[in-house]
């Protein structure tokens, strides 16, 4: 099965990026209705830009690639670039098949992100 | 029992999934149809097709009359004293909202009390959890110790003068625990009389045999399709005693004596409860499972899954890290086990067995105050028919050797 294939276990055995931010500018819950799945996205923004990204996760494989694969991307770019980001964005870069029922567990983080980004402008 | 023909009637347990023999194992989602009730449906719509209990022509009369003989079949099946005691629905949830919403609204007042389990599905807790907020009444939960059992001393305690109904799953759907409710009815009632029992029988009455009458049960809710009928068809019991307790949730033709410009007299039988044109064909395809389920026999079905239960505990202690959810005692069970392999999440082990034709389920199983209780973000859940053999629980165990090579 595709996303059981080697570079994606690897991943998930090690996510980049796993972990907490102390003093965070963001710090955003994010859960997955269709399954209970909960993550945690930690985000340091300076001068309008993603200086750090972290997350942690109960959840299964394909979240917690996902999420490792999302803050990657988003470190280091400014709030407007990562504006566009969306689902078949973040797909195209997790570069599985990925079957319906487990795209929602990919745009769980997607989801935390924008929740977060949405706070942020409200303030 | 036959497994060799009895698989037969059943042509998609016969499909490639993935270049993979199908192995069903989610029985307790939906059950797979056999192909008589597929041609009992096929066979009214091209041959008796019309709406019941309306027209004087044949087709209606026909109809008419092989809805309400199915009804009739169906309570005796079940052992209910009169057909008139059987209510069809659109599936489970439907009855427990009819029975929630119809008989609560008038029957509880504040502080009034619903006894329930924590480990109730989602559609037999809600609707209890939204009419006792409605009218003020108070949702008393009955926990489940570590082990999975049931502190019954404690759950009789929880039993006053202010309780009003007792809510109940004859099996559970993560647990599969299957409860002694006829003896749990003797006992809540020698503490209050004019108790009110509802249960569930889901994940129950598609395998082991049940007598209603036997039960003594006020309300027994079930889905056909996951007893072999199609989707879209529920059986709801009420007792007859009981029913004019009870006021329709929904208004419509059908299910009327009189109306004018001020007012309505409903009919006084039960169909008062199935405003609007019914499942019609649905009904008849339910009839044609329950004499499938008639001709192999209940008990036989039963004991073939307890030989299925048995075969997969043996199996499970060669598995290290896997935790099962529920009594292993094959005979307090009903065929479906909800487990976990420590360190590997559900979904990821649901979705390596699928990968070699294995259809089981992951998630919370619509039971999340239970998956809550225990901690655990959902579990990955078996389960079983009587179509299913050890073979297929081979070929779980391989897939579950399989998950744990790639996922740990």
């Amino acid at each position: 099965m595709d996303i059981y294939r080697e570079e994606f276990m690897e991943i998930y055995k090690n996510p980049m990026n796993y972990g907490k931010i102390e003093n965070p500018s963001l710090l955003e819950h994010g859960v997955n209705e269709s399954c209970g799945d909960e993550m945690d996205l930690y985000l340091k923004i300076e001068n309008g830009k993603i200086k750090d990204a972290k997350f942690e996760a109960v959840a299964c494989s394909v979240s917690v690639v996902s999420s490792a694969i999302l803050t990657e991307e988003i470190i280091g770019k400014s709030l407007a670039e990562i504006k566009d980001l969306d689902k078949e964005k973040l797909l195209s870069l997790i570069g599985v098949n990925l079957t319906t029922s487990r795209i929602k567990c990919a745009t769980l983080p997607l989801d935390t992100l924008k929740k977060a980004l949405e706070k942020y402008e409200r303030r | 029992m036959n497994l060799k023909s009895i698989k037969k009637d059943f042509p998609i347990l016969n499909r490639e999934v993935l270049h993979k023999k199908l192995v069903y194992l989610d029985n307790a989602a939906t059950s797979q149809k056999p192909k008589q009730v597929i041609e009992a449906m096929s066979e009214f719509y091209l041959t008796n097709n019309a709406n019941i209990h309306r027209g004087l022509h044949t087709l209606s009369e026909e109809a008419s009359e092989m809805y309400e003989n199915s009804r009739e079949n169906i309570s005796h099946f079940f052992g209910a004293k009169s057909p008139q005691e059987i209510i069809f629905t659109s599936g489970t949830t439907e009855g427990v909202n009819l029975i929630a919403f119809g008989w609560g609204e008038k029957n509880l007042k504040e502080n009034d009390e619903i006894l329930v389990l924590l480990s109730e599905h989602h559609s037999n807790f809600v609707p209890w959890q939204e009419i006792s907020k409605k009218n003020k009444a108070k949702l008393i939960v009955q926990n489940i110790e570590k082990d999975f059992s049931i502190d019954w001393d404690s759950f009789y305690k929880k039993i006053n003068q202010n309780t009003k109904i007792v809510v109940l799953s004859h099996a559970s759907n993560v647990l599969g625990n299957v409860l002694d409710i006829k003896n749990i009815i003797h006992k809540s009632k020698r503490q209050k009389s004019s108790l009110l029992f509802f249960v569930d029988g889901a994940q129950a009455a598609p395998h082991i045999p049940i007598n209603l009458q036997s039960l003594d049960c006020d309300f027994y809710v079930m889905s056909g399709h996951k007893m072999l009928g199609p989707s879209g068809v529920g059986i709801l019991y009420i007792k007859k005693e009981i029913q004019d307790k009870v006021t329709p949730t929904k208004f419509g033709g059908g299910m009327i004596k009189e109306v004018t410009l001020d007012e309505t007299t409903l009919k006084n039988s039960c169909e008062r409860f199935e405003g609007g044109t019914p499942n019609i064909a649905g009904v008849i395809g339910q009839n044609a499972a329950i004499d499938y389920l008639k001709h192999i026999g209940m008990q036989e079905i039963r004991d073939h899954e307890v030989k299925l239960l048995e075969y997969f505990f043996k199996k499970a202690k060669s598995v290290e890290n896997l935790e099962i959810y529920g009594t292993t005692n094959p005979t307090e069970r009903t065929g479906l086990v909800s487990f976990n392999i420590k360190g590997i999440h559900p979904h990821d082990l649901a979705a390596v067995l699928a990968s070699e034709g294995i259809a089981v389920r992951s998630g919370h199983h619509c039971a999340m105050p239970l998956h809550k209780h225990f901690k655990i973000p959902g579990s990955v859940r078996a389960s079983f028919y009587f179509y299913n053999d050890e073979k297929d629980i081979d070929s779980l165990f391989e897939g579950i050797k399989k998950g744990v090579k790639i996922l740990k």
